[in-house]
């Protein structure tokens, strides 16, 4: 049995990547609906710090993607055949999310500075900053979207099809934005944690604006929780088709992908399904129990945070598994 | 535009390797790169007959290297556009502009291309292009002592060939990507499925 160990590179960049749009989009999410809720000001206080965490992990997936790679120094190369590989694509999304989500997420940290400093930006720049803001984080958002469809398909593609029989099933697709808006929610849930704890320890917000903060940051936690519910549902009724394709599907290599997941990968492949389903089912739920409730926000937190452990541990195993389905295959397709 | 391809007889091929160490030289290979490989294929049992043990295995051999597909599924899943086919229909790498991503090895059913840990790319067989267009044979053909290996075009193969296939076990069923080599099946094995045996080697 072959053990995928020489692709971690990949793991972690498919993760981090995933990990990144997801957050980007559920700030997005986030910050929409503080701004409807209460005011600008308070969204931006509630996501601005937490944008900024996801830069820093885009670059850390870059650097874990020229590990798989022989010569990263010729990167740019990748970028040749957008007009039939969906790996240039993929790369070249990348590129474009961390540039776009770069340049949104600089525009927004201007939101931290004092009023006075803003108001003279503001008049500065006509007024356009905030237009300019919202068509940046649009974009970036699509073409994050686009990336996880790009990094989906690089897999998927039929071309690929006969020997990597396991990944070209809609399973392969479903698997990575589900783990986009798992990973991204659960994160951010983290950051929301982190940026209000940070607040609380500052004395010079007022305290009415706190308040405000915390409530938003439990209705935004009750969010993260119900996605997280939803978001797993999902994936528990895709495993068992997938299984039950694998299964069914004359062609040798499927049956021996089972037989992986039922022997050398058996303990994997439980503990997977198990992270999966404490962090984003069971302790979710906990976390919507909790979220409305006004004691107990400690445990709440924690809770918040050892559900994304959870995930992020069961999909680091997942993929881990996913790879080890290619490694099991040989020359010959016998 | 032509399509070059091999033809290989299984029933004349003896497994000797010829023909991978022909290729290695040709290309510089360390020990261990082969762009040609013969895999070696076997099965069958012991059987009793009355009092006696009858022996029934048989073992035939398959060399193969690239198949210069015709509608190569490498080629357009490369992301750095480094794999063209050219008017003879060969299929090569351009170990300057590829990166080392791996994703032709998992695009090809054969595991033609292989790479290469220190210079970070990854090649496979050329259809010894230099030589060929200089109007001389692969270098895998050449050295066949038993003259199992033709090359040419594949249309021409086929006419000389008719009997031939590419359906060969344990080759991975083609789909339509249609590759260009043609065997001519060993009759040991009849209707018995074998398995490779070297697959450490290969
Ligand atoms: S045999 Fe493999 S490497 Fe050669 S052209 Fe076909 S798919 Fe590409
Ligand atoms: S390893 Fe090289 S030739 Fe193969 S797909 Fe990647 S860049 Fe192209």
């Amino acid at each position: 049995m072959n053990y995928p160990d020489n692709e971690w590179s990949l793991i972690i960049f498919n993760i981090i990547g995933d990990l990144s749009v997801g957050a980007f989009i559920a700030l997005g999410l986030a910050h929409f609906y503080a701004v409807r809720k209460h005011s600008t000001q308070q969204a931006d206080l509630l996501s601005t710090r937490a944008l900024l965490v996801i830069g820093p992990l885009l670059v850390l997936g870059m650097l874990a993607v020229f590990g798989h790679v022989g010569n990263p120094e010729r990167a740019f190369n990748m970028l040749s055949n957008v007009d039939t590989s969906w790996l240039a694509r993929e790369v070249a999304a990348y590129g474009a999310f961390l540039v776009i989500g770069g340049a949104f997420a600089i525009l927004q940290a201007l939101t931290l500075l004092s009023p006075e400093r803003q108001k003279q930006i503001d008049q500065a720049t006509r007024g356009l900053l905030p237009k300019v803001r919202i068509l940046l984080a649009w974009i970036a958002a699509l073409v994050g979207i686009f990336f996880v469809l790009s990094a989906a398909m690089i897999y998927y593609d039929p071309r690929l099809a006969s020997r990597q029989t396991g990944w070209a099933h809609i399973y392969t697709p479903i698997l990575f934005f589900v783990d986009t808006g798992l990973l991204g929610s659960l994160v951010l849930g983290v950051g929301f944690v982190a940026n209000y704890l940070w607040l609380r320890g500052r004395k010079q917000i007022e305290p009415a604006s706190l308040a405000i903060q915390e409530a938003l940051l439990r209705d935004v936690i009750k969010g993260v929780s119900f996605a997280s519910i939803g978001l797993i549902g999902v994936l528990f009724v895709a495993i068992p088709i997938y299984l039950v394709y694998l299964g069914a599907n004359p062609n040798p290599l499927n049956a021996q992908i089972l037989l992986m997941l039922s022997t050398d990968f058996a303990l994997h492949w439980f503990l997977r399904l198990f992270l999966a389903f404490t962090g984003a089912g069971v302790l979710a739920v906990f976390i919507a129990y909790l979220s409305e409730r006004s004691q107990r926000q400690r445990l709440l937190y924690l809770m918040v945070v050892l559900a994304f452990v959870c995930v992020l541990a069961g999909e680091v195993i997942g993929r881990y598994l996913f790879y080890a389905r290619n490694a099991t295959l040989m020359i010959g397709g016998m | 535009m032509a399509q070059y391809g091999f033809y290989v007889d299984l029933n004349a091929c003896i497994g000797c390797k010829a023909c991978q160490m022909a290729c290695k030289d040709r290309a510089g290979n360390e020990p261990g790169m082969n762009w040609r490989r013969v895999l070696e294929v076997g099965g069958g049992d012991w059987q009793k007959v009355g009092q006696a043990w009858v022996p029934d295995v048989f073992a035939y051999f398959v060399p193969t290297a690239c198949h210069h597909c015709s509608n190569p599924p490498c080629l357009p899943v490369c992301p750095t556009a480094a794999i063209s086919k050219d008017s003879n229909g060969i299929v090569k790498i351009d170990v300057e502009q590829c990166i080392g991503c791996h994703y032709c090895e998992w695009a090809c059913l054969w595991g033609a291309p292989v790479f290469y840990e220190e210079q970070g790319i990854v090649n496979k067989c050329d259809f010894c292009k230099d030589i060929v267009d200089a109007g001389g044979s692969p270098a895998c053909v050449e050295a066949c002592p038993m003259r199992a290996m033709e090359w040419g075009d594949v249309e021409e193969l086929r006419a000389r060939h008719p009997e031939a296939t590419f359906q060969i076990v344990p080759l991975a069923d083609p789909q339509d990507f249609q590759p260009n080599a043609l065997y001519k099946a060993n009759t040991a094995a009849g209707e018995r499925v074998g398995t490779i045996l070297n697959q450490e080697e290969i």
